[in-house]
C-alpha cells in the first residue's frame, strides 16, 4: 500500500480518536471512538498485518462499541446528560499530556536528538553498535523503563491507601 | 496519548475506559511497528498484537462491569465523588 494513504490514515485516526475523546456527549464520543477503531483496522490493514487489523476491527468495533452502548443503556438516561466540562485543570492536564508525548515519540523513532545520552546508554547496557530499531532502542534503555515502572506502581500504592482510608489520610 | 490525556481530565468514568482503550490501540501500532524489518510485517509481532487485542478487550468488559457496580451503588459516574470505598 502507498505511503500517502497510510499517511492519510494515519492522520484519521488521530484526529477522530481526539474528538471522540473531547467531545462532551457521551453517546457521540462512542460513536465516533467506533469509526476511529474501524480506521485503525483498516491502517493495520494496509500496513501488511491483515488478520490483526480484521481481528481488531471485529473485537472492538464488533464487541466492545455494542458493549459499551449496553452499559449506556444500563446506566439510563442519566448517561445521556453527562457532560464533560473542560475548565483551567482539564486544559492543564491536556497540556500537560501532549508534553509527556514528545520524549515518548522520540524514543519510539529514528530521530536521536540526544545522541550523547544514547551512546552512554549504550555503553552501560554493553551494546557494540547502535540500537537499529525502535525496540531494540527501548530494551537499551529498559532500566529507564524499570524505574517508571516502579514509580507508577508506588503511585498506585499511594492511591489505593488513600481510598481505603476514611479521613482521607493516615488509616487511624 | 491522547488516551491518557482522556484518563486524566475526564470526569466520567466511561469516558475513562474509552482513554484506556485508545492506549490499547497506540501501544498495539507500536508493537507492531516495532517488528516491521523492511517494509514486511513480522507474523511474530502480528500475534502479539492480537493477544493484546484481546487482553484489552477483556480488561476493557471487566472494567465496564465494574462501573455499573459502582453505579448501581454511588449512583454516579463521576470518579471525583467515588473517592472513599468506605462511604
Amino acid at each position: 500500500m502507498s505511503f500517502e494513504i497510510t499517511l492519510l490514515l494515519g492522520l484519521m485516526l488521530v484526529i477522530v480518536t481526539i474528538v471522540a475523546l473531547l467531545v462532551r456527549k457521551l453517546v457521540w464520543s462512542l460513536i465516533l471512538l467506533f469509526y476511529s477503531s474501524i480506521v485503525f483496522g483498516v491502517l493495520l490493514i494496509t500496513l501488511g498485518a491483515e488478520f490483526a487489523g480484521l481481528f481488531h476491527i471485529v473485537t472492538f468495533a464488533g464487541a466492545v462499541s455494542v458493549l459499551f452502548m449496553v452499559i449506556l443503556m444500563i446506566v439510563g438516561g442519566d448517561a445521556w446528560r453527562f457532560e464533560d466540562q473542560l475548565n483551567k485543570q482539564n486544559i492543564l492536564g491536556l497540556v500537560l499530556a501532549v508534553l509527556a508525548a514528545i520524549p515518548i515519540v522520540v524514543l519510539v523513532s529514528n530521530f536521536q536528538p540526544f545522541q550523547g545520552k544514547v551512546v552512554e546508554q549504550m555503553q552501560l547496557s554493553g551494546l557494540a553498535s547502535p540500537p537499529v530499531s525502535p525496540l531494540a532502542f527501548l530494551w537499551a534503555m529498559r532500566s529507564w523503563d524499570l524505574l517508571l515502572v516502579v514509580i507508577v506502581v508506588a503511585a498506585a500504592m499511594l492511591g489505593v491507601m488513600n481510598l481505603f482510608s476514611r479521613e482521607g489520610g493516615v488509616e487511624h | 496519548m491522547s488516551g491518557f490525556g482522556a484518563i486524566v481530565t475526564t470526569k466520567n468514568l466511561v469516558k475513562m475506559i474509552m482513554g484506556f482503550q485508545v492506549m490499547i490501540w497506540g501501544a498495539n501500532l507500536v508493537l507492531f511497528a516495532g517488528g516491521v524489518v523492511n517494509g514486511e510485517a513480522s507474523l511474530f509481532s502480528s500475534s502479539l498484537v492480537v493477544l493484546s487485542i484481546s487482553v484489552g478487550a477483556s480488561v476493557e468488559a471487566l472494567a465496564l462491569s465494574l462501573v455499573i457496580l459502582a453505579f448501581r451503588r454511588y449512583g454516579t459516574l463521576n470518579p471525583w465523588e467515588i473517592r472513599r470505598l468506605a462511604h
